[in-house]
């Protein structure tokens, strides 16, 4: 479960302020893979990082029950300097996860071979993204959050990662971020649009993707 | 119930990022725990060569290197905390993506990392001495250990207020760099306080390391007992230092994780 009390979020930016969030009360649904749509800069990594509690907001509330994956994205919590091995023992210790099992789950779901020996920085997007999502799969969460890396990597892998969240669906679910709206249609239940300030939920994911489009300007009202 | 949990988690991360630390700096390289004997003994080494050309003895005890080792470790730890601290989050930016890795975690384990670090060196370098044959007799462990522990107090103090300030005006390092230089000599790693002009004495006296390596030495020496260390003077400034510190630390570490 998760609930926004009053949250106020915005960045200080050169020309002012750029305000995310403006005392936003919001009570996310649960047990429903959730997309969610917003412009470029309307705040949709900043939200995830909220919701996992990455980043704090300006005043308000977030409370949060249950287990939350870290934001799986490119930028990800992953030490650039540390390799693909370190990284996932590190997650493994702060998530109070076993270490072997996870190692051997991670090397056989992300198809990273040798590199998962090497440091992060050497590694591809689509590379990150692999490692990301074996790991966040073999520790479980009951909430995913998603930024921008799903639809990434070869159709087998990408079928992998829906077989794998296929079988989580009883007890996990995902809110995820895309640009990719054939991503969201696929995976979301609902959709949540963030128009700059305030956030929308709309139950019929179609809809509220045309609204985005017209938001976005790929397509006039 | 709730703050066990929270502990336990924080355990968790602390020792983590410890371990992560540790290896970063002595696992790569073979050359990593040397560097951390080589450089308190090319400080040694430079002052007794200094201590040799002009003829003069050690103040205190027979062994010169003892002499200088017993202030410069005191030092060491304390810039060398400092230093850790006010790099630590750019080095670990990446992992505060974790939501249960907080900045404060970071500090914590670099502390502690530092503090075994020296205190293993120190250790080493007390079994040099003895295997040269010089005598050790210790005056007083708990005073000794006092002073290690109000120097952590003072070095993560001013790490984090740096780390703070580092954080707004990134210039900073350089301007911090150049002020805390006179600090070296100015803290009685190679003379004891007596050793000075009452005039000069009085000008630096408000330098805690002054007092803390005055203090540690009268601590380990039994031959030597010096009145001109104040410890309610060094135990103020530490604590002062050390809680202004944490109370800047709260106030800059939301900032801290944005990216």
């Amino acid at each position: 479960m998760i609930e926004f009390r009053n949250v106020n979020k915005a960045y200080d930016m050169i020309g002012g302020k750029n305000i995310i969030l403006n005392n936003v009360s919001f009570k996310f649904p649960d047990k429903q893979n959730i997309g969610v749509l917003g412009i470029n800069g309307a705040g949709k990594s900043t939200l995830l990082r909220l919701i996992a509690g990455s980043e704090y907001a300006d005043s308000g509330r977030i409370i949060r029950t249950g287990k939350y994956s870290w934001p799986l994205g490119f930028s990800g919590s992953f030490h650039p300097s540390l390799t693909g091995i370190e990284n996932l023992r590190f997650a493994c210790r702060i998530y109070d996860a076993d270490i072997k099992y996870v190692t051997e789950y991670v090397k056989d779901f992300s198809e990273l071979g040798k590199y998962i020996e090497e440091p992060i920085k050497t590694y591809s997007s689509g590379m990150r993204s692999r490692l990301a999502f074996a790991l966040s799969m073999a520790i479980d969460f009951e909430v995913y959050l998603v930024d921008e890396i799903m639809g990434v990597g070869d159709q087998g892998f990408q079928k992998k990662c829906q077989d794998a969240f296929a079988a989580k669906r009883s007890h996990s679910s995902l809110i995820m971020v895309s640009h990719n709206i054939a991503t969201i249609k696929d995976y979301s239940d609902v959709a949540i649009l963030l128009t700059g300030k305030d956030l929308e939920i709309h139950k019929d994911v179609d809809k509220a993707i045309d609204k985005y489009n017209v938001l976005s300007g790929t397509k006039s009202s | 119930m709730e703050l066990l949990h929270a502990l336990s988690v924080q355990g968790r991360v602390v020792s983590a990022l410890t371990l992560r630390e540790t290896r970063s700096r002595y696992g790569d390289s073979k050359l990593g725990f040397f560097w951390a004997l080589f450089e308190p003994f090319a400080h040694t080494v430079v002052f007794i060569a200094i201590f040799s050309a002009l003829g003069r003895a050690s103040p205190i005890g027979e062994s010169l290197g003892l002499f200088l080792l017993t202030g410069i470790l005191p030092y060491l730890l304390f810039s060398n905390i400092v230093n850790q601290i006010m790099g630590g989050l750019s080095a670990n930016k990446a992992l505060l993506g974790y939501p249960q890795v907080m900045p404060i975690d970071i500090t914590i384990s670099r502390v502690i990392l530092e503090f075994s670090s020296l205190f293993l060196v120190m250790l080493l370098f007390l079994g040099i001495a003895v295997y040269l044959g010089i005598s050790i007799r210790i005056d007083s462990f708990l005073d000794m250990m006092s002073v290690t522990g109000l120097i952590v107090l003072l070095g993560t103090g001013i790490g984090l207020i740096n780390a703070a300030i580092e954080s707004h005006y990134p210039s900073y390092r350089n301007i911090y760099g150049a002020l805390s230089r006179p600090l070296y000599f100015m803290s009685g790693i190679f003379f004891t306080a007596d050793f000075l002009s009452p005039e000069v004495y009085e000008m630096i006296d408000f330098n805690p390391l002054l007092h803390l390596i005055e203090w540690f030495r009268s601590g380990f020496y039994s031959s030597f007992d010096s009145d001109l260390y104040d410890p309610t003077y060094a135990i103020s400034v530490c604590v002062g230092v050390f809680t202004l510190g944490l109370i800047v630390e709260r106030m800059s570490s939301k900032r801290a994780r944005q990216v």
